[in-house]
């Protein structure tokens, strides 16, 4: 049984975004925060690649925030420059980048999120 | 009983000016407020912050004026050597202006982000005067707030305005309130107007690919040096764009599929032609309709121009207007700038400077580009007198045009006056390529106050456009301003 545990692997997930209390604040597994907007043309390259990294990468959850949709929510978070992303857990802020990313930054930003 | 006021300025308008003024003022310690809110246009375009410049005027303009210069340089790519230039391909509208409206978006939350992080109150709502000291503030839901300040700026710039003898007109036709946000090709377009904004307009449609004609009533660019300005009307009757001279409009219809029905006078003769997009460009007027102004006792012209004294200063001793909205000042945005950051230092540091206006360089960003600094023809000879000015003038060809013949040799021009007396370059023409570009350096050396033998003893950079301008010898009224030989 423990050896069938350790096969299989946990993958991270995608989640809709409703609430920042529920969805950020309150979450147990750590959070990561797209903050994107629909102008911009880094945003539209990063946010697939999170996506994707997000699948790969164990029990993180990836929140999408269009900040022209919640500019109160950008307005808190001090939002200045898009993309900006943000790592939660236990409902603090830990990490954070903004811009693109070049791929062993991104990598490496991965790889310190803690897996359990 | 003195109340304590909320803010030190309440800034109404969040434009160039408006912007300015508020930033500036609240870097030197006072407590700022701005409110920016955008009235739809009649067909419903609106916009995000940043005022007239960013959202509908010089920003877009430039990025569809530069999409247009790109296709015009295909001709010269073949002759230059490039294979497989596609002369006739099409321009994409969609591409063109959702990559434009993106930008604007950028520089919308860029103000944005800026008041923020300068400490300015910002306001998304629609403001009016109760009295000089208290602002109504009413939001897009209709709620209503109310705020107190000690100053207040009036910076609200200007809209469009509406030929007044066409029933429904607003309807029927666009203005560049809504062209730079159209999601369609406005097709085959007439413009109606012969302002800088009607030329540079008709100029880019042209220039993407539609049929354009543009509907003037007298003068080309009224204001500007007409010399030059009959000389931009050529050269883009030349590339292809149709001028209808001599009227306006006397009657627009829709039709049944959508498009417009124009019909006009010339002499008595009636003439009618469908367009698929009437842009009306006729001139702009002051936005202060909504304002409460004369209730509160700010005086303005008969258009609603406020009447300010060079300090700024309304007929209200706290209130204060910069910009369009102004009368007698320059529709420009750096004007706009600079005036409401010097009078940000004076109302909060004890500055004492006030704007200047004299040698302001602009440039008009029709097909072909004009910059210019300082006094017309016209207006020297009307100020001076034409037997105290002395004139150069000349043609001149671009090096770059000798790959594709079909360049006109005849239509870049330079031309500078100069007061007699003092020797005193007052005047600068220069009618080229990235005029904008080339005029900017010398608005420097005007406000010193540069001579025409300081202009001569200066050495030219080869081979350019400008160095035409420390070149040009030939005397109108005495010289042919075509340099002959090589």
């Amino acid at each position: 049984m423990f050896r069938l545990n350790k096969l299989i692997k946990s993958f991270g997930s995608i989640q809709n975004f409703t609430n920042w209390e529920n969805d950020v604040v309150k979450a147990s597994k750590p959070v990561l925060v797209d903050f994107y907007a629909t102008w911009c043309g880094p945003c539209k390259r990063l946010t697939p690649i999170l996506e994707q990294k997000v699948k790969e990468h164990p029990n993180v959850t990836l929140i999408k925030i269009d900040i022209d949709q919640h500019e109160q929510l950008a307005n808190q978070n001090n939002i200045e420059v898009v993309p900006t992303v943000m790592l939660f857990q236990n409902g603090k802020k830990v990490n954070n980048f903004t811009g693109m990313l070049p791929p062993d930054q991104l990598t490496k930003f991965f790889e310190q999120i803690p897996k359990q | 009983m003195d109340v304590e006021k909320q803010y030190d300025l309440f800034v109404i308008g969040g434009g160039s000016g408006g912007l300015a003024c508020a930033k500036q003022a609240a870097k030197l310690g006072a407590k700022v407020a701005l409110a920016d809110f955008v009235k739809p246009s009649p067909l419903g375009t609106k916009w995000g912050l940043g005022g007239t410049c960013v959202n509908v005027g010089c920003i877009p303009k430039k990025l569809m004026h530069f999409a247009a210069t790109l296709g015009e340089l295909r001709h010269d790519q073949v002759e230059a050597g490039w294979v497989d230039t596609q002369v006739d391909s099409k321009h994409n509208w969609e591409k063109m202006v959702e990559n434009v409206n993106n930008h604007i978006r950028k520089l919308n939350f860029g103000y944005k982000n800026q008041l923020m992080r300068g400490d300015v109150k910002y306001y998304n709502k629609l403001a009016e005067l109760i009295d000089a000291n208290t602002i109504k503030l009413t939001d897009n839901k209709g709620q209503i707030e109310t705020v107190t300040a000690k100053n207040i700026l009036i910076a609200v710039g200007g809209r469009p305005s509406y030929p007044d003898n066409i029933p429904n007109i607003q309807k029927l036709v666009i203005t560049s309130d809504d062209l730079f946000w159209l999601q369609e090709n406005p097709g085959k377009t007439l413009v109606v107007g012969a302002s800088y904004v009607a030329l540079e307009c008709g100029g880019f449609l042209h220039g993407i690919g539609n049929e354009v004609a543009i509907m003037v009533r007298s003068i080309l660019l009224r204001g500007f040096d007409q010399e030059i300005a009959e000389k931009i009307g050529l050269y883009m009757e030349e590339k292809g764009i149709r001028f209808i001279r001599g009227c306006v409009p006397d009657m627009i219809e829709a039709t049944e599929d959508n498009k417009r029905k124009v019909t006009w006078i010339i002499n008595g003769q009636k003439y009618e032609e469908i367009f698929d997009t009437v842009l009306v460009a006729t001139g702009r007027v002051s936005d202060t309709q909504k304002l409460n102004l004369e209730k509160v006792g700010v005086n303005m012209n008969k258009n609603g121009k406020i009447l300010c004294s060079a300090d700024d200063k309304t007929s209200v001793p706290n209130i204060f207007a910069i910009g369009d909205c102004v009368e007698g000042r320059p529709e420009l945005t750096p004007t706009a700038i600079k005036c409401g950051q010097l009078l940000a230092n004076r109302l909060f540091n004890k500055a004492t400077e006030l704007m200047s206006y004299e040698f302001v360089a602009t440039t008009v960003f029709t097909p072909l580009e004009y910059g210019c600094i300082g006094y017309s023809e016209e207006d020297a000879i009307k100020k001076f007198g034409e037997d105290k000015i002395t004139v150069y003038h000349s043609i001149f060809k671009p090096l770059e045009w000798n790959y594709f013949e079909m360049h006109s040799g005849e239509s870049c021009f330079a031309k500078l006056i100069v007061l007699n007396d003092n020797r005193r370059v007052i005047g600068f023409h220069y009618l080229g390529p990235h005029a904008g570009e080339v005029t900017q350096g010398y608005a420097v050396a005007m406000k010193m106050g540069v001579t025409k033998e300081q202009f001569d003893s200066t050495v030219g950079i080869h081979p350019t456009c400008s160095e035409e301008l420390v070149q040009v010898t030939a005397v109108k009224g005495i010289d042919e301003a075509q340099k002959e030989g090589c």
